[in-house]
């Protein structure tokens, strides 16, 4: 695969980004379970539950009164799927790449999907099925070595053994730019990453938003608790 | 404590002046119960007395009601459009912002932001009014009743929807225009002093006179404070030449206007920590009125401000009255607030001051118009309590405490007092406490006309009116000032004219109601302590303006001041002496002051240190986390302990100001108790949930193993603290690598969390060089993670040395740096744009994360945005950080001096020079740079951070605006960003769009709050999690999973 063909589809995807993150969980995740029927993965539909269910759009925090402070998240950017070709032919492996894509793609993020075997694919078409755009989730034919220079991710989700793994995050730690996050599963009979509680986490970066609420109408809240009858 | 009902004692007023002074400050955030237990005596009334009062306001109110011309379209307008109604805030918000909107487009895009958010619909059958009905919203479209066309069962049809989708926007807006100026016309008298001359003649025909008061905000600049000074000049002089001839029957009639004086127009750093202006420069500005005022036979009151500056404001009354130019007049009076708990004694301070130079002051009581901001700030500073009553019926008390104490004999002759309220109830107090006529009673002007009416005939009393001269502009923050304090439903003259609130509501004593209550304080408004309520304590933080504070806090820190601190590296406990390079450390604002001495580690003792800390990995791992959490609490407690020392080491080694060091030291206490209850939240019982093969897992977590700390010298403490403590709590230990330049404080938090009773094997400590020491740590296959904040080219070299291990990737949690843009709009109020840029890009002298850089600036209002701030810059005061007046300390080294000193120069060539701040004369003894802004034309222009005290300001044009976000995106940063606009929509879309971690509206972008704000950010700018959040604490862990029916345990290895 050419640099340019690489860039491209990095480019292609980072516009569809922002689209896809604004769409909000409960939205994406709707699409999403409608890819994964046909697929029989009872593992990514356990993870769309799960972000469905533990990672609410926004969370009010507590403050003074006249101000409201909310916590939020949102993808990450453009996550590469990618896995170590030597342990990629059993149905076990499968189930583990599929949970990764289905995870970035439900938290936000747009994905380049490395093109491991027939299943990636498959999972690929399932997507494009249910109108999921093919900017938001793209196939790539480039080797690993050559996703992991490029620093247009913002995070790799790596299936494969402990050795290719390291290498990996030696290649991704000699890139300039952002320290891209590698979120990777080494164990295919228990998936203790993939179904570790903080696992959706990892794909989304957090925002925090404060409002002086005073500003814009003064602090009625504290001024009706001030009048209280009690 | 001052015992309240001494007020009274003979010869009370005789005591020397400094006697009552002392009474004063103490009270400022004085247990609420305590004190109202001490005042209500003075303001229950007796049997015979509640008997008149209720008799007295039963029958004002009824005739106030029978009053065709009681409701007024204000008034009624309130009743419908209370501020606790989502309607009622949006209407404020247009109110305030329209008219100051230059752009057209700007206008209309918040004209269409407020119509199309609320329901409005529902308030044109709400009221009982037919006014309210018919004329909502005609009198605010039209300024006039608009017939509504009726659907065939009688309900007005879809107006408001017709109307708007009707019209085209530059005719909304041209109506929505007129009705804010209707509305304006209702408050201002006029929009010159002599119009409002003019228009005042009809009132004072009836018998009212008048006080003047000029619109406008706080001066920000001296140009400001000179065009306040000039307006009350004129002002002065036009009331001197008004010849109007008294032809009412009432004792105003016959007495000439007075004006009022807002101090904090008149210069623009009118605070505490520049009392040395204020009572110098500034206070030769008032004379210069007061002279002007006393030929001209113009009465003079100056206004009451925030708390913070009440004790200021009366020395400064005290300098004015009794200087030789005032003495003799008898007409200089002041305005108190009955909300404040200072209240009672500064009122026997005035008329002891009184008595003692003969002259009367005219003194206006009000209740007091910042409570809501009153008890905001002291919520967010941590202070010990507020300075205001928490309850409506605890300041209706203490208001009428002070006036039975204004009214006594004692005091007559002495205070001419001045009774401000629109509530019938207290005014029917007044003339019932009264036993002389010696007072006068105050309304503001388009308020509470119908209840003075009736007592200007049934008494002969004088009533003067308190009116707002000015711009309709200006009028709209003021107004919406004025409706909050009347607005909101528990208001008197909101249920004054509510036809379905019985008069007996209305007219319990509020002593009764108050003695009625369980507790005397408002138990729904917690202490600021307790802001956080069960859950764990609020950091605690000083008042530095306030005297009584001040002064103990100060008795904490002196003792610090010229300590040398002798400290070095730790290891299990031990202070390391040996294969040491000795550093000398002095105060970067003073290189002649030596802070002490550190022992910088060598590469062979980080070995020695991972020893110790693997080897306590396990026991600490496995100590419960009631015990870990309960160590970390210990240390929050110690910390605020050790005050004095910290604050000392916080100015003496990081160079930072007063209130820095104070946020600094708070922000450490709140990092150990919050990380203290999360590692308790998520780590004290296991988890149990279905699996996805419909097995049940169980989840627990534990720490990873040893974390190393790397921490930046921009927050010395607070972030040392904040990786340490997550990292502990979660059961890690910990190698600390503090940054070289404050590895002294960081020495002695570590000291105190030994002494909180972390083991000693569960932390080390090793301050030295970072290249050096950080290379070896991160290199080590022993290290489990490492939580990192300083710069992106650091991270990096720490993310390759991990990642050469040959070992599996751990967490690496990095907070690296920013190009922290504001973008403002056209709808923003300048004053507290510039207040807010001034905070976020020079406090700390710019060294911060957060910090803002780039900030944009909708073209439309650059040119009344970019004077203001250098204006406001010119009154920045840099210097020694230990002084309250110093608002900008050092920048932290000479490296980091002469990399901003080249940027400015660079910057001198390339961009638009805008302002710099003045440097002392003696700035050459440390490494000052001083606040400097430029104009450039975009924030691609510049390559890096500049962590300093630079700002670099950007016009765009309103339609440009997904260019400056494309922009600010395009840096690659995401920390902070800042937005100022009133415009709802406008707000979301910038913060959808922008990839920002931390995001401010209506505010400044710094100082982040543990638990409230939590901290970090995207791209360039950090790994995440946020410090300070729910997420952070559960990146120092690793899960262990059971599955029930296969009893395997698995861990989850990943990083």
């Amino acid at each position: 695969m050419t640099i340019q063909t690489l860039d491209n589809a990095v480019m292609k995807a980072e516009s569809a980004w922002e689209a896809w993150n604004a769409l909000g969980a409960a939205a994406r995740i709707v699409q999403l379970k409608k890819a994964a029927q046909e697929l029989n993965q009872p593992l990514v539909n356990w993870l769309l539950n799960n972000v469905a269910a533990s990672m609410p759009d926004s969370v009010i925090l507590p403050g003074p009164t006249g101000e409201a402070n909310s916590l939020n998240w949102s993808g990450r950017g453009v996550i590469c799927i990618c896995a170590d070709s030597a342990a990629s032919d059993t149905a076990a492996f499968d189930t583990a790449i599929a949970a990764q894509l289905f995870t970035a793609l439900a938290t936000g993020n747009v994905v380049i999907m490395q093109t491991v075997d027939k299943y990636a694919h498959q999972l690929h078409a399932a997507l494009l099925n249910t109108g999921i755009g093919d900017s938001i989730a793209q196939l790539t034919s480039a080797s690993i070595d050559e996703l992991s220079r490029h620093e247009g991710f913002h995070a790799y989700a790596f299936c494969g053994m402990p050795a290719p793994l390291i290498t990996l995050n030696k290649t991704l730690s000699q890139r300039n730019g952002v320290l891209a996050q590698l979120i990777s599963e080494t164990e295919f009979e228990t998936y203790p990453t993939l179904t570790s509680l903080d696992y959706p986490w990892r794909f989304v970066t957090e925002s925090t938003l404060s409002v002086n609420t005073t500003a814009v109408g003064g602090n009625a809240t504290l001024l009706e608790l001030g009048g209280k009858d009690h | 404590m001052f015992k309240a009902t001494d007020i009274f004692n003979p010869g009370f007023l005789d005591q020397p002046l400094s006697n009552l002074w002392q009474l004063i400050s103490p009270l400022y955030a004085v247990d609420e119960s305590i004190w109202l237990k001490e005042l209500l005596p003075l303001a229950a009334p007796d049997a015979h007395e509640r008997q008149r009062i209720t008799q007295g306001a039963t029958t004002l109110i009824e005739q106030v009601r029978a009053d065709d011309g009681a409701i007024h379209m204000i008034d009624a307008l309130l009743l419908e459009y209370s501020l606790d109604s989502h309607e009622g805030i949006l209407l404020m918000c247009l109110a305030e912002a329209l008219m100051r909107i230059p752009d057209a487009d700007t206008a209309d895009a918040l004209i269409r932001d407020k119509l199309s958010v609320a329901d409005w619909k529902a308030h044109l059958k709400n009221s009982d009014s037919l006014f309210v009905n018919a004329s909502t919203w005609g009198l605010l479209l039209t300024g006039k009743v608009v017939s509504l066309d009726e659907n065939k069962d009688g309900t007005p049809s879809n107006v408001i929807n017709r109307f708007v989708n009707k019209m085209s926007e530059p005719v909304i807006r041209k109506v929505m225009n007129q009705a804010m100026k209707i509305m304006g016309h209702q408050f201002v008298l006029g929009r010159t002093i002599k119009e409002a001359l003019k228009n005042g003649r009809s009132d004072r025909d009836k018998g009212y006179s008048y006080s003047f008061d000029m619109l406008g905000e706080a001066a920000l600049t001296a140009q400001d404070a000179d065009k306040y000074f000039t307006d009350y000049e004129q002002a002065i002089t036009a009331v001197g030449q008004d010849n109007y001839q008294g032809k009412g029957k009432g004792k105003g009639s016959r007495s000439k206007p007075t004006i009022s004086i807002k101090l904090s127009a008149l210069h623009p750093r009118y605070e505490v920590g520049q009392k040395t202006r204020v009572l110098g420069e500034m206070c030769d500005k008032v004379l210069e009125l007061i002279c002007h005022a006393r030929a001209s036979g113009v009465g003079i009151t100056i206004d009451a401000e925030e708390a913070d500056r009440l004790e200021l404001s009366l020395e400064l009354f005290q300098q004015l009255y009794q200087h030789e130019s005032t003495r003799g007049w008898g007409e200089f009076g002041l305005v108190i607030q009955a909300y404040s708990k200072r209240a009672l004694p500064v009122l026997a301070w005035l008329a002891a001051l009184a008595k003692s130079q003969g002259d009367r002051i005219p003194l206006r009581l009000v209740k007091g118009a910042y409570w809501d901001s009153e008890i905001k700030n002291c919520q967010q500073r941590g202070l010990s309590g507020y300075p205001v009553y928490t309850r409506k019926e605890a300041t209706d008390t203490a208001y009428l405490a002070c006036a039975r104490f204004l009214l006594s004999e004692s005091v007559h002759g002495h205070i001419y007092p001045q009774f401000a309220s629109h509530n019938a109830h207290t005014a029917a107090s007044v003339i019932a406490m009264s036993t002389h006529t010696d007072f006068e009673f105050q309304r503001l002007h388009g308020m509470g006309d119908a209840l003075y009416n009736r007592i200007i005939k049934d008494n002969d009393v004088n009533v003067r009116i308190y009116a707002p001269v000015g711009n309709h502009k200006d009028l709209l923050p003021y107004l919406v000032r004025r409706l909050l304090e009347n607005g909101a439903n528990s208001s008197f003259v909101h249920r004054l004219v509510d036809a379905r609130c019985p008069i007996s509501e209305l007219v319990h004593h509020p002593a009764d109601v108050l003695s009625s209550r369980q507790i005397l304080a408002n138990p729904y408004i917690p202490l600021p302590a307790q802001l956080f309520g069960d859950e764990r304590k609020n950091s605690h933080g000083f008042n530095i303006e306030i005297e009584a504070e001040s002064a103990s806090f100060d008795a904490m820190i002196q003792p610090f001041m010229s300590t040398t601190w002798q400290a070095g590296p730790i290891i299990n406990g031990e202070v390391i002496s040996t294969d040491v390079t000795q550093q000398h450390i002095t105060a970067p604002y003073n290189h002649d002051q030596t802070v002490g001495q550190i022992n910088w580690a060598s590469a062979s003792h980080v070995d020695e240190a991972l020893s110790y800390a693997a080897a306590a990995y396990p026991s600490w791992r496995d100590t419960p986390v009631e015990v870990r959490a309960t160590a970390l609490e210990r240390l929050a407690d110690l910390l605020e302990i050790n005050y004095g020392e910290l604050m000392a080491l916080c100015h003496r080694e990081a160079g930072k100001t007063l209130q820095d060091s104070i946020d600094e030291i708070r922000e450490a206490v709140d990092f150990c108790r919050y990380y203290a209850v999360q590692a308790r939240l998520a780590m004290t019982d296991a988890i149990s949930m279905p699996a996805f093969d419909n097995t049940t897992t169980t989840i627990e977590r534990q720490g990873r193993g040893i974390f190393v700390c790397i921490s930046p010298w921009n927050f010395p403490l607070a972030i040392f603290l904040g990786q340490i403590s997550a990292a502990l709590a979660a059961g890690n230990t910990v190698i600390a690598k503090p940054a070289e330049q404050t590895s002294i404080i960081a020495f002695r938090a570590i000291q105190l969390m030994l002494e909180a009773g972390i083991p000693a094997g569960a932390i080390q400590l090793l301050p030295g060089d970072g290249a050096i020491l950080g290379a070896a740590l991160t290199s080590d296959k022993r290290v489990a993670g490492v939580a990192f904040t300083g710069s992106t080219g650091t991270a990096q070299r720490i993310n390759r040395s991990l990642a050469n291990r040959d070992a599996e990737p751990v967490p690496f949690i990095a907070e690296t740096g920013g190009q922290n843009a504001m973008i403002i709009d056209s709808t923003c109020l300048p004053e507290q744009v510039v207040r807010d840029v001034v905070r976020s890009a020079f406090a700390s002298a710019g060294q911060r994360c957060s910090a803002l850089r780039v900030l944009f600036v909708q073209q439309d209002v650059a040119d009344r945005i970019i004077p203001m701030l250098r204006g406001a810059m010119q009154e920045q005061a840099v210097g020694n950080p230990e002084l309250h007046q110093t608002d900008v300390g050092p920048v932290i080294n000479k490296t980091a001096q002469s990399g901003l000193l080249k940027h400015i120069e660079r910057m001198q060539e390339s961009a638009t020079f805008i302002a710099q701040s003045p440097l002392p004369s003696d700035a050459d003894k440390g490494t000052f740079v001083a606040p400097t802004a430029f104009e450039i034309s975009g924030i691609d222009l510049l390559t890096e951070e500049q962590f300093g005290p630079i700002l670099h300001v950007v016009r765009y044009k309103s339609r440009e605006l997904d260019k400056v976000i494309d922009s600010i995106n395009a840096s690659g940063f995401g920390l902070t960003l800042g937005v100022h606009t009133r415009n709802e929509t406008t707000a979301r879309h910038i913060t959808a769009r922008v990839r920002a971690g931390n995001i401010y509206i209506n505010r400044d972008q710094v100082g982040a709050v543990v638990g409230v704000q939590p901290f970090g950010g995207q791209g360039l700018s950090g790994t995440g999690p946020k410090a300070g959040g729910p997420h952070y604490l559960k990146r120092f862990t690793r899960e262990i999973q059971s599955t029930q029916t296969q009893s395997t345990q698995t861990q989850n290895k990943q990083a």
